[in-house]
């Protein structure tokens, strides 16, 4: 039978997996607290844990959530993970069909029959792959038997591997698109599993239950915002940037060099008490505004997300100096925009994602900063922070990534705003290239956007 | 600490304070752990008023320490007081030039004594006879900085002054920190403390509220109130959501107008007493209006 502690360690290990920091040190306190409350009053047990597990309002979903699942009776719990076990092995047998599906029919000239032999050799693909495999609707996999088909039988300049890759791809590029899928219908919770059926199946039900926050539009991701949402979104985006804009917009803020004596104004605040310096003044920093450069990528996806960011930069106009802004897909240029006007917001909006769509589909960001660094020199400058607004998918990007070094040297800071969820990253090589030259951060919700506006170009 | 849930709870519904169990259960463990509390929400939904009540359950005395941008350590633990210190030489100066003597290391120890010492409310928590409770509201408004040198303050509860020596505290002081949320806290901050976020109450929590403060006002009335600034709250994406205390002067103005009922020309009259902002004002009139409020809680 497991102990209090044993269980109690084991739900804490399960918030560590639901992406909730929680350390050895809070562990301790919960244990400590659980000895003060009435262990049989679930209302205690759980205020008990929450307080010392919990640190901040978000995680409380989720922790509700895991509470819920994780103290029901034994039986309860039991019968929760013989069906995850069973899922399990329903999806193993499926994962072996899937793999004796896509074979490829290799003929062989046998010398000893003089004949061609056919044997089926197996495609070989990763776990993964034959899991998005068994995802993917009818059609698609009929599609691939297809190509597997046509293949067969072609023994010439041993195309086995051929094959292999172009399967690969394809269900790489299916991975992608399930998960983009599966994203778009409700948030993801990030969460790993740990082999332990006891823990996983809790885990995996609340990642998947998930709903997400009680201010939804503000952990929205910015494209998945639908056209009636845009007045309200229009709304939060103008209420943070005012609220961000008049926090940063004092002229002066005490210095941190920490009480150093302003000689001259002490020594001019003291003349009338005989030179005697009774009352000293000491350094205050002024207030240096940030110039902001924006460079927004507004291919087919990423217009959406350009003209969010775009509104909440001049939100901002009272805390920073000055602001130029650019658009780029295939083509490249600078936009003036008006968002001063409230009302105006949704015909702002609508008229940038018209200019956008001129621009072309595709995305070449060489040529942006190609054009910023010959033509728009004027504007890079030691005050300038320049922000990039893209998912890093571009053409050239090597040639993109010695145009980004060449800017750096002329700018404050260069700061990236990767539409792309944070999952992606490492899989995406642009990502690790566009890195070495910025700091690059995720941003594809508003509140990803305040905090990096906060604390990143207005701190 | 000798305390008990029930007798906690009992004790801060006496001083008014109208709570679920949860909070009495975090403030209980807070207690009993001898851990600060850190208690974060929206503004006005009793975070401070915690703290207070504290205070007046064990008959103690509240020490407030309220934060803002650029709150440093002279003006939260200690400053010399500069100018007296100053005038005090002035003064020695010329009496031990009358009386033609050197009194320099005297005047030294003096002006370096705890007459000259400005105690600001960390080191009145520290020095206290008594266990006081430390309120540091809006821990949110300060820096990093500051947070770091409270984690040290509220670790060991002494502090070293060079020319007075370390000095400890004679009893913890019950420490409660709130947060209105505008930045995120450190991890050390939050993982030295109990956390307790406090959400805008339910329509019947806010009634028993309005009930313990503005009784006058009567059940009905106080019904239609907190339906109605439930109804703004969940309904409206107003800048500034009202509070519990704009419920409580909402009430209070009502009861001055000899309201018994809420109708479309009180609620107009008396709309700045809960939307504080010319744009959420206007954001009511066009998606909800004085009228239909008045015809959604008068259900």
């Amino acid at each position: 039978m497991q102990t209090l502690e044993f269980n109690f360690v084991q739900f804490a290990h399960i918030l560590r997996q639901l992406d909730i920091r929680v350390s050895s040190a809070e562990v301790i306190d919960a244990a400590n607290a659980l000895a003060e409350v009435d262990l049989l009053n679930k209302t205690e047990v759980k205020s008990a844990l929450q307080a010392t597990l919990i640190k901040n309002a978000r995680d409380r979903l989720i922790f509700d959530k895991a509470f819920e699942l994780f103290f029901v009776t034994p039986e309860e719990k039991q019968r929760r993970i013989n069906q995850r076990v069973q899922q399990l092995l329903e999806k193993e047998a499926q994962m072996q069909a899937a793999s004796e599906e896509l074979v490829w029919s290799e003929s062989q000239w046998q010398e000893e029959t003089d004949s061609m032999e056919v044997q089926e050799v197996k495609i070989e693909l990763t776990p993964e792959q034959l899991d998005t495999y068994t995802q993917l609707p009818e059609q698609a996999k009929e599609q691939i038997k297809k190509i597997l088909e046509q293949a067969s039988g072609n023994s010439i300049n041993s195309p086995q591997e051929l094959i292999q890759r172009t399967i690969q791809g394809a269900l790489n590029y299916w991975k992608y698109h399930l998960l983009k899928q599966e994203e778009e219908k409700q948030p993801r919770l990030n969460h790993q599993t740990t082999g332990d059926h006891a823990l996983d199946h809790i885990i995996e039900e609340v990642a998947n239950s998930f709903q997400g926050y009680d201010e939804e539009i503000h952990f929205q991701d910015m494209k998945n915002i639908s056209d009636k949402d845009l007045e309200r979104a229009g709304r939060i985006i103008r209420q943070l940037a005012r609220s961000l804009g008049t926090r940063i917009s004092r002229r002066y803020r005490q210095s941190r060099k920490r009480r150093r004596v302003d000689i001259r104004r002490t020594i001019r605040k003291n003349i009338h008490y005989g030179g005697v310096m009774l009352d000293l003044k000491y350094i205050t920093g002024r207030v240096q505004k940030p110039q902001l450069l924006l460079l927004c990528d507004v291919s087919e996806s990423m217009a959406r997300y350009g003209s969010f960011i775009l509104q909440f930069i001049y939100g901002l106009s009272s805390a920073v100096d000055q602001i130029d802004s650019f658009i780029f897909s295939e083509g490249f240029q600078q936009v003036s925009l008006n968002f001063h006007d409230d009302n105006d917001f949704e015909q702002t909006m609508a008229d940038f994602l018209n200019e956008a769509s001129k621009l072309g589909r595709g995305t070449d960001l060489h040529q942006a900063l190609y054009k910023l660094n010959s033509d728009y020199r004027r504007l890079l400058n030691s005050k300038t922070i320049v922000i990039i607004v893209s998912d890093t998918k571009t053409l050239a990007a090597e040639k993109a990534l010695t145009q980004l070094a060449a800017m750096k040297k002329s700018v404050k800071d260069v700061i990236w705003l990767n539409t792309l969820p944070k999952s992606y990253w490492e899989s995406t090589k642009t990502v690790w290239l566009f890195s070495k030259e910025c700091r690059m951060f995720e941003c594809y919700t508003l509140a990803h956007l305040e905090k990096i506006v906060r604390q990143k170009i207005l701190g | 600490m000798n305390i008990d849930k029930n007798s906690l709870r009992q004790s801060m519904e006496q001083q008014g304070y109208i709570c679920e169990e949860e909070i009495v259960i975090t403030v209980f463990l807070a207690l009993k752990l001898g851990k600060p509390i850190l208690i974060e929400g929206a503004p006005g939904v009793g975070k401070t008023e915690i703290a207070k009540v504290l205070a007046n359950v064990f008959n103690t005395e509240l020490i407030r320490l309220q934060c803002y941008e650029g709150l440093d350590e002279n003006k939260a633990l200690y400053e010399w007081n500069y100018q007296r210190q100053l005038l005090q030489i002035q003064m020695s100066q010329k009496l031990t030039a009358e009386a033609n003597s050197d009194g320099g290391s005297c005047l030294e120890q003096s002006i370096f004594s705890y007459d000259y010492l400005l105690t600001r409310p960390l080191l009145k928590a520290i020095l206290a006879e008594r266990q006081p409770v430390l309120l540091i509201d809006e821990i949110d408004k300060t820096d990093h900085e500051f947070e770091a040198f409270l984690f040290e303050v509220l670790s060991d509860f002494q502090v070293s002054i060079p020319e007075l020596g370390t000095l400890k505290a004679k009893q913890i002081p019950i420490v409660v920190l709130t947060s209105n949320g505008e930045r995120e806290l450190s991890e050390g901050l939050k993982r030295r403390c109990v956390y307790l976020y406090i959400n805008y109450p339910t329509v019947d929590k806010e009634v028993r509220i309005l009930m313990a403060k503005v009784p006058e006002a009567g059940e009905t009335l106080n019904q239609q109130i907190a339906k109605a600034v439930a109804f703004i709250r969940s309904n409206l994406e107003i800048m500034k959501k009202p509070s519990i205390a704009e419920t409580l002067d909402w009430a209070r103005a009502l009861v001055a107008l000899h309201a018994d009922a809420l109708t479309p020309d009180l609620i107009d009259m008396t709309l700045n007493l809960i939307l504080k902002n010319k744009a959420d004002k206007e954001l009511f009139q066009e998606h909800i209006g004085s009228k239909r409020l008045a015809e959604n809680v008068g259900r």
